[in-house]
């Protein structure tokens, strides 16, 4: 039973979805696991606040309520934070607030208090058991604990990857990236707002200057200015039509699609360009079909854009290869090209809205990939090889039932 | 005979394009500034058309739509907007057209001239 147990907090690790819905899974599993305990949390570390947040907590009906937050020297969290391992904590009577010398408010309608130190490659935060009476671990029950623990961890780790990237040498700040997070959905509604408060000025400029245009005589310099005019306007247009993509609240049309189809598509668009640079296009198609529930012509945007960065890399000639293959229960499909791979100080921004290091990119392309393929319950992951080139990889979930795909 | 289009937006700069691209194609254009303008301008008298945005103060697109589809069944509405994912909204199924807004008119302008021939 406890192996099962162990099992269910490790499949938790790769599945997608938020991170607090997981933590509460894992919460649950916990408690039920450690029976003779009247409450399971989980305390993360907010690396911009300086304290400890409550994230999941699961618990007895009539138990008493959880802390909210720890400042970064109160609780127990943060003794385990110290000496980085398994804390046992018992009141020494009702109304203890403190514990080895730190404030516990934790201890109010509790005796004892377990916690569990959670890290990946930085300290993450704790996993507390607190029970109403005195109640100690067996040895091997606090080397269960452990075990659970370094899988809450991993949760943890790879939900802060997204996406994922190897090849990246270095910590990652695990803080920092869930705060990234935020700032992207923050920033989707603002553009949201923008977009729609500046098209209908645009689209009276536009259409005026166009009129202008008509009655000025060709050839003049005024004719050329309000040709320049609706050049810029169609240039913002496109800006829009960008940024529209990448707003969360747009709806999929999701249908059995093929993968491998999808990609023959797409590839047979980008002939002209290929041959225009001097680029070797190659693809690697899986046999077998590779079904995925999806909205076809987001799939499609989604490759377009990794495909057209990767040409945009090799100016001077190259070779861009696809593969795809399906393997425990995802779609892969991996886009590889020669074009001297990304500059690794940029790994960490390359998914951000207008991040860009060429001089007429929106950069709204990556984003939107990284949207389109993270609304589709995938992921994106980069094996990146500086100076040779670089691999993108989506991965996708296999559809439910692999019936006649939709084309 | 020459067909009546009601142009219905709030931004003055839109209502005064849309009117003179509009005539220029030979019709005639009615303007009105806001929803509750719109039902009063249809009060006046039929209209073969209706181009309506949707984001509006007061009485919105789709409020205006479906008391127009209510009082006028035949009366064929086409919904301009600046936002794409409208297009799943159920309110707007009930529109006959929608066009998503650009300085470039020649979709709207289509648009106008296939529902205006059924007419």
């Amino acid at each position: 039973m406890d192996y099962a147990a162990i099992e269910r907090l490790s499949a938790l690790v790769a599945r997608p979805g938020p991170l607090e819905v997981k933590l509460g899974e894992a919460a649950q599993g916990l408690r039920a696991l450690f029976s003779g305990f009247d409450e399971c949390s989980i305390y993360l570390r907010d690396g911009k606040e300086n304290r400890f947040f409550l994230k999941a907590r699961d618990a007895r009906p009539k138990a008493a309520g959880g802390v909210v937050s720890y400042g970064c020297n109160e609780g127990i969290v943060s003794v385990a934070q110290r000496s980085g391992s398994l804390v046992e904590a018992f009141a020494t009577d009702a109304a203890s607030t403190h514990w080895g010398g730190v404030f516990e408010p934790g201890f109010k309608g509790f005796r004892t208090i377990y916690a569990c130190p959670l890290k990946g490659d930085a300290f993450y935060g704790a996993i507390y058991l607190k029970c109403v009476k005195r109640a100690a671990l067996t040895v091997a029950k606090k080397a269960l604990l452990s075990t659970a623990a370094k899988e809450v961890s991993n949760i943890i780790t790879v939900d802060a990857l997204l996406p994922g990237i190897r090849g990246y040498g270095g910590g990652r700040d695990v803080e920092r990236r869930l705060v990234d997070v935020e700032k992207l959905m923050a920033l989707g509604d603002m553009a949201a707002s923008l977009v729609h408060e500046v098209r209908n000025p645009v689209v009276s400029i536009g259409g005026l200057a166009a009129r202008l245009k008509k009655r000025l005589p060709a050839g003049s310099p005024q004719h050329k200015y309000v040709d320049m005019m609706l050049a810029e306007i169609r240039r913002i247009e496109k800006i829009f039509d960008g940024a529209v993509r990448f707003l969360k609240d747009s709806i999929l049309e999701v249908r059995p699609v093929d993968i491998n189809d999808i990609i023959d598509d797409t590839m047979a668009l980008f002939e002209e360009d290929f041959a225009e640079r001097g680029i070797k296009a190659e693809k690697r198609l899986s046999r077998e079909k590779l079904i995925v529930d999806a909205d076809r012509e987001q799939i499609k945007i989604a490759f377009d854009n990794i495909i057209a960065n990767a040409i945009q890399s090799m100016d001077k000639g190259g070779t861009l290869i696809i593969a795809t293959e399906s393997r425990d229960g995802w779609i892969i499909a991996g886009i590889t090209d020669t074009g001297g791979g990304i500059d690794p100080r940029h790994l960490g921004a390359i998914f951000n809205p207008f991040f860009t290091t060429k001089e007429h990119g929106t950069g709204l392309g990556l984003p939107i990939t990284n949207s389109i393929v993270m609304r589709h319950s995938g992921r994106i992951e980069i094996d990146n090889a500086p100076g040779k080139g670089v691999t993108f990889l989506v991965k996708l979930p296999c559809a439910a039932f692999k019936e006649k795909a939709v084309s | 005979m020459k067909k009546k289009i009601l142009v219905v937006d709030d931004e003055e700069g839109l209502r005064l394009l849309y009117k003179e691209e509009l005539e220029d194609e030979g019709n005639v254009v009615v303007l009105a500034s806001s929803g509750a303008e719109a039902l009063e301008r249809l009060g006046d008298g039929p209209v073969d058309l209706v181009l309506l945005d949707i984001k509006m103060p007061g009485m919105d697109g789709v409020e205006v739509l479906r008391r127009l589809k209510e009082r006028w069944k035949d009366l064929p509405v086409i919904l301009c907007t600046a936002y794409p994912h409208y297009k799943h909204d159920f309110g707007t199924w009930a529109s006959d057209a929608y066009v998503v807004k650009s300085s470039d008119l020649t979709e709207l302008k289509q648009t106008i001239k296939d529902i205006l021939a059924k007419r």
